[in-house]
């Protein structure tokens, strides 16, 4: 079992390879400029803006730096000295560490451990002004982790954005699933069960209304009845926890309408899916030979029947659920919520090429990761898939 | 929704003593804490790397210039400078600064200060969206476009901690106005020299942790997407004045939500409301809803390198058969002004003397005389814009209005925003949709971008005739004979109209009645410590 799981992880690594190759070299070729907005900038200007995140270099390189193959150049900075002045000495907060410049182009690091390096610029004889660039090499790539800096949302990096809202997405993503799961795999067993009764009708016409009713018209729906009008829960917002007190003490209120909103529409499918299941798995013969053996009808649906019924969820459930943890543009809109699932359609708009290339990768490993958890939950529930 | 009421059975009682619903979003009643919606997340929160206009709120509350400005008429009041003069050329400003004024950390805000950050936001390397702002100042241009080396040289001139000295290539009668946008905005050296430097465009000094600002709030939190909230700053030299304790800034992008959370108490101010939503307010609550004149203008670029377009007859016939009455009337509904010239109306007391009309059988004529009678073998021509609802019924409406007075054809290309961005900065539409909302209270914001091969020209017009025109009038002192030069200027654009102004902007939120100090002004700009909660 524990071969199987690390076969599969090392499989990660090339689908998560060339995943990220497509996405780079895709999101660069989408017309529009990451730079642009509605006052139009000089060509000067956009060229080193350009220069300044690395796109002046060619595709290929880019791509290495990005992978963290190759070094970039970082903490790019110029050291001016007026005339008579020959060393400079300042501190660099960024890396934690004191430099001495001179200004022949010699640089020292005091304090710290980083390795500088310099670059010496148009000297001004007329006015004794000298100019020195000084940088850092560094490799710093997917290969070490550093997602890099986002286009859009300057001074934040592709890894604090996404540390930042995916909680969010998480959080609301767990309410989402236990309400459908609840509500659906009850839903659905019972309808199987009561085949051709109102309890199948009834769920499942449910059921087909909240698959057909997008999460844009259901959100601002319940949002009008129970926000609106009956005011029980706030309209929008994602406020901290521990804020002032709701349901139950300290639970913020302003989650229970995109809970529902999200998880009543996967409950709408889990709850079809669990009724197609278990009316495969009642038909068999195990069940009826668990009948036969007069098993209680409760332990034949529970322990044997359920089981079998739930399959179809469980695959449908490994990438429902990355789906819905990584959060929906929709809903975050709807109820402005700084969630993951914003930055998703917001950084491909923006041509934010960084955080495009991170959260598709990000949402790639979540996917991959919980296909290996369905396999594993699979093979748990299923003997037949446990042998293969 | 059965099962909510079941989760939500005895739990309704609890949050009715709160303002509106449950949650900890609400509006703290009682408190001086201002909840704003603020359009978009902000790009950042570097004065001198932003350009937008959800920045420009959030900065006005973290820095403050040179001076400050009346909240009703935007004249120029004392800010970090206690008192000014202007020499009799009107090209030397000299600013004097008050004893008290404060970084956030206790420092004074010194002329050396202002002249660092001028010195950044026209460095080269920092390639600066904005710098062109600056240019006003002596040399800027050269220093800022990498022909001139020596900064010292720049009309900036720190002769001592508190006197700062600014000197101008032309005497530029707007120059007041001017330098309160937030380009003009001072940042602490100190502070960027330690995270990066001078040209560190993603520098993280803008992070709450590290923020040194010197205006009259200070930054508390950033979560992205969330919410900036600032807090009054005990180092304000004004800090008595300012009764607000907080302020929340909320990036809200869906005018729905935003008025939603407007309705559930959630917001003082909005920045907008979904069309759908503006009768409501007209008819049921007027007392909340403002109407503002606001310094832009809608209008339609032309391409006038197409084969067709470039008979300005065929331009001025497309412009005159535009009922903008029906599109003010019953597609934009919240009283925007049909637009017969560029520059707004009354803007800082100009107001184009030249116009042209709504005038159907005129525009049959034009267009007939140039060689399409009845709008026979025009070719078809489409209009382009960014996807938005709005935009999409403007051109709606234009491309009826054409069809049924000039018989021509139009079709609709909608697209994505950079997209849409790239095609008009490439000048590769027939006919595309913009705004232009002005940098300053004067006409040169709306006229000076249609100079020959101007960044934000994006039409292919030149005239050589219009150049001088507004060269001249961006550097006369006399603002009568100024006017003059826009007044011939803007007659020469309405008659080879480039450009099709279609209506003049309105500023459109929602104030709560309880807040004070809001007033309505051209730039749409509201100075937080004129600004209190009832």
């Amino acid at each position: 079992m524990f071969r199987y799981i690390f076969k599969r992880l090392i499989f990660f690594i090339p689908v998560l390879w060339v995943i990220a190759t497509i996405t780079f070299y895709m999101v660069r070729m989408a017309p529009g400029d990451p730079f642009s907005d509605e006052k139009e900038m000089t060509e000067e200007v956009r060229d080193r803006i350009k220069a300044y995140y690395g796109l002046d270099q060619p595709l290929g390189k880019q791509y290495l730096i990005y992978l963290g193959v190759m070094a970039k150049e970082v903490g790019k900075h110029r050291v001016t000295f007026a005339s008579g002045e020959d060393t400079k000495e300042y501190r660099r907060e960024d890396v934690n560490a004191t430099l001495r410049v001179t200004a022949t182009g010699v640089v020292k690091t005091v304090q710290g451990d980083s390795q500088w390096l310099t670059r010496p610029l148009d000297q001004n004889a007329t006015s004794g002004v000298r100019e020195v660039e000084v940088f850092r090499r560094e490799r710093s790539g997917l290969l070490q982790g550093d997602l890099g800096p986002s286009f859009k949302h300057k001074g934040k990096s592709v890894n604090d954005i996404i540390r930042e809202s995916f909680p969010k997405s998480l959080e609301l993503g767990l309410y989402s699933m236990a309400i459908a799961l609840l509500l659906g795999i009850t839903a659905g067993a019972i309808a199987a069960l009561k085949r051709n009764t109102i309890l199948d009708y009834a769920p499942m016409s449910f059921a087909m209304a909240g698959i057909c009713l997008p999460t844009f018209v259901m959100g601002p729906l319940l949002v009008l009845v129970f926000g609106l009008w009956l005011e029980w829960f706030p309209v929008a917002g994602w406020s901290a926890w521990g804020a002032e007190g709701f349901f139950p003490e300290g639970w913020p209120g302003d989650r229970v309408l995109p809970s529902c909103t999200l998880g009543f529409f996967y409950a709408a499918m889990v709850a079809r899916l669990t009724r197609g299941g278990m009316l495969e798995t009642l038909s068999q013969d195990f069940i009826k030979t668990a009948r036969a053996k007069g098993l209680s009808e409760t332990r034949v649906v529970v322990k044997h029947a359920l089981r079998g019924g739930l399959l179809p969820t469980v695959s449908f459930l490994g990438p429902a659920f990355a789906g819905i943890i990584s959060g929906s543009f929709v809903i975050e809109t709807i109820f402005q919520i700084p969630g993951l699932g914003r930055h998703f359609i917001e950084a491909a708009t923006n041509r934010d090429y960084t955080l495009v290339l991170g959260t598709v990768l990000f949402y790639a490993t979540l996917i991959l990761m919980l296909n290996l958890i369905v396999d594993i939950l699979q093979a748990w529930l299923n003997p037949r898939i446990r042998t293969q | 929704m059965l099962f909510l009421s079941v989760l939500c059975a005895g739990c309704g009682k609890a949050d009715k003593t709160n303002n509106g619903s449950g949650g900890g979003q609400s509006i703290e009643k009682g408190k001086q804490v201002l909840r704003l919606g603020n359009g978009s997340e902000p790009e950042g929160l570097d004065p001198q790397i932003v350009t937008g206009v959800p920045e420009h709120f959030i900065l006005a509350a973290l820095l403050e210039g040179l001076l400050g400005e009346n909240p009703k008429t935007l004249a120029p009041e004392p800010g970090v400078a206690e008192r000014w003069e202007v020499s009799e050329d009107g090209r030397e400003y000299t600013f004097h600064f008050r004893a008290n004024a404060k970084w956030t950390n206790g420092d004074a805000v010194k002329a050396g200060d202002f002249a660092y950050s001028y010195e950044r936001m026209l460095t080269p390397e920092m390639a600066t969206k904005y710098g062109y702002m600056l240019h006003v100042l002596k040399n800027a241009k050269g220093f800022n476009e990498g022909t001139i080396k020596d900064f010292s040289k720049v009309g900036v001139k720190a002769v001592n901690d508190r006197t700062l000295v600014l000197t101008l290539e032309e005497p530029t009668p707007y120059f007041l106005q001017l330098i309160n946008h937030y380009s003009w905005y001072p940042v602490h050296p100190p502070t960027i020299e330690k995270f990066g430097g001078m040209t560190q465009r993603d520098s993280q000094w803008t992070q709450p942790k590290n923020f040194v600002g010197n205006g009259s709030f200070r930054l508390k939190e950033w979560k992205l997407n969330e919410h900036i909230l600032v807090e009054k700053s005990p180092t304000y030299w004004d800090a008595a004045m300012v009764q607000l304790e907080k302020i929340y800034f909320l990036p809200i992008t869906s005018a729905e939500t935003e008025e939603k959370m407007f309705r559930d108490g959630q917001l003082h101010v909005t920045q907008t409301i979904p069309l759908t939503r503006i009768e409501h307010y007209q008819k049921k609550e007027p007392e909340v809803l403002r109407v503002d004149p606001y310094l832009g203008t809608y209008f339609y670029r032309v391409n006038v390198k197409h084969k067709a377009l470039k008979d300005k007859r065929v331009r001025q016939a497309l412009a005159m058969s535009i009922n903008r009455y029906e599109i003010t009337r019953f597609v934009m509904k919240a009283g925007q002004i049909p637009a017969y010239y560029m520059t707004p109306p009354d803007t800082a007391g100009y107001t184009s003397k030249a116009k042209f009309a709504f005038d159907p059988a005129r525009a049959r004529q034009l267009l007939a005389e140039a060689g399409y009678p009845d709008g026979r073998g025009f070719p078809k021509i489409d209009i382009y814009y960014n996807t938005s609802e709005a935009h999409k019924q403007v051109a709606e409406a234009l491309q009826q209005m054409w069809k049924e007075i000039l018989n021509i054809d139009i079709g609709l290309f909608n697209q994505e925003w950079k997209v849409y961005l790239d095609t008009v900065s490439k000048i590769k539409y027939d006919v595309a949709r913009a705004g232009w909302i002005g940098d300053y209270n004067d006409p040169n914001t709306f006229l000076d971008m249609w100079l020959t091969g101007g960044g934000n020209n994006q039409t292919g017009w030149s005239n050589a005739r219009y150049d001088r025109l507004i060269n001249e009038a961006g550097q006369g002192s006399d603002s009568t004979a100024r006017f003059e030069k826009f007044q011939m200027a803007e007659a020469i654009l309405l008659d080879e109209m480039p450009v099709i102004p279609i209506y003049f902007y309105v500023s459109l939120s929602l104030v709560k009645t309880n807040v004070r100090g809001w007033y309505p002004n051209i730039l749409d700009h509201h100075p937080y410590k004129y600004i209190h909660l009832e």
